[in-house]
């Protein structure tokens, strides 16, 4: 049984959400806060495999909930569809992050996903150019042109060393300055070892 | 284009509290300015952050002095500055935040003799009294061409 808390202030939203988890044979609405500081109450002394957060609480951020050291599954809501809120869904190392617009009939399946231990993102706002941006891994590819570029190489040097043409080289390199939103290969590289996508030798 | 852009900003100016900032702290909001900026601005704006490697947040009455400076020093710059590039530098840890905006315009002597400073829009003299209410500082550079401004807490 996939034990669900729902961290939310607006009674009919709570009320939605229990009467389309209530209805699967595998899953139930365990408990109900309205706030941080129950929601921290009742998981000091209940389990829930999977812990629904709303961002925008009376006394705080939802993000500020999500805690490891607590077992459970964080999936967070909220009505916001800009990039950043699926960017620090991502560095909280949470599981999911949904539109509150989404139905219903959306989120069981991907209430089931994260209870399995997967992630599920809204699929409406995967589509925003914005948020994929942030959200697609790199192509092998890619990460290979960035490990190249890291050490400071050449267009034609790291075409040479890949064997792929000149052009290829120099197309995945514009893409790659889109993608990290910079403008010169030593920014790209800057960027990217920050956000981890590569280690620099001797690091 | 510029009207559109500074009425664009000033509509996000007009929240009192931005969601954002209260949901996702400095750094991300800062970020959500900047893309913002990037979508309707002819110059180049970019963002360079550093946060707490837990993203662990500063008061908030400070994220919000530092948010509300960004955001007028980047409506100038982009009003009144005439700069190709614009850079946001943001370092947001628990005891220690410094926001500056950076643009290679035409400077401060120049947008000071316009009509602007006149009519009080460039506001520096709000930002700084923002800065020091939350136990922070305003600086303003010369940048050479254009201007820096920073704002520094603890001051």
């Amino acid at each position: 049984m996939i034990d669900v808390l729902v961290v939310e202030d607006h009674p009919i939203f709570v009320d939605g959400l229990r009467s389309s988890i209530d209805a699967e044979p595998d899953m139930r609405v365990a408990g109900v806060a309205g706030s941080l500081a129950q929601a921290r109450d009742w998981l000091a002394r209940e389990r829930s495999t999977v812990t629904i957060v709303d961002v925008h609480l009376p006394d705080g951020s939802g993000f500020d909930l999500v805690d490891h050291a607590i077992a459970t599954r964080w999936m967070l809501l909220s009505s916001s569809g800009t990039s950043q809120y699926v960017e620090a869904t991502l560095f909280k190392g949470a599981a999911g992050y949904f539109l509150k617009t989404t139905p219903p009939t959306r989120l069981v399946p991907a209430i089931r996903i994260i209870a399995a231990g997967g992630t599920a993102f809204d699929p409406e706002l995967m589509s925003r150019p914005s948020v994929a941006g942030r959200w697609h891994p790199l192509s092998e590819r890619e990460r290979a042109i960035l490990e190249q570029l890291g050490t400071g190489r050449s267009n034609d040097e790291i075409g040479v060393a890949l064997g792929i043409a000149n052009k290829t080289v120099e197309t995945h390199v514009s893409r790659l300055l889109a993608r990290f939103g910079c403008m010169t290969r030593t920014e790209l590289v800057g960027r990217a070892e920050r956000e981890g996508w590569l280690r620099l030798p001797g690091r | 284009m510029l009207q559109e852009v500074s009425g664009q900003l000033r509509g996000v100016t007009m929240q009192l509290h931005p969601p954002i900032l209260a949901d996702l702290g400095l750094a991300l909001a800062l970020d959500f300015l900047v893309e913002e900026a990037q979508r309707t601005a002819s110059a180049r704006v970019r963002l360079e952050r550093e946060t707490a490697e837990d993203g662990a947040r500063a008061p908030a009455d400070v994220e919000l002095a530092a948010f509300r400076i960004a955001q007028e020093a980047l409506t100038n710059a982009i009003r009144h500055s005439a700069a190709r590039v614009i850079v946001v530098q943001a370092l947001v840890r628990p005891a220690e935040v410094r926001v500056s905006i950076t643009d290679d315009g035409v400077g401060l002597d120049r947008v000071a003799t316009s009509e602007a400073l006149v009519r009080g829009h460039v506001g520096l003299r709000s930002m700084s009294e923002r800065a020091g209410v939350v136990g922070g500082e305003l600086l303003i550079d010369d940048a050479r061409p254009g201007t820096r401004v920073t704002f520094r807490w603890p001051a």
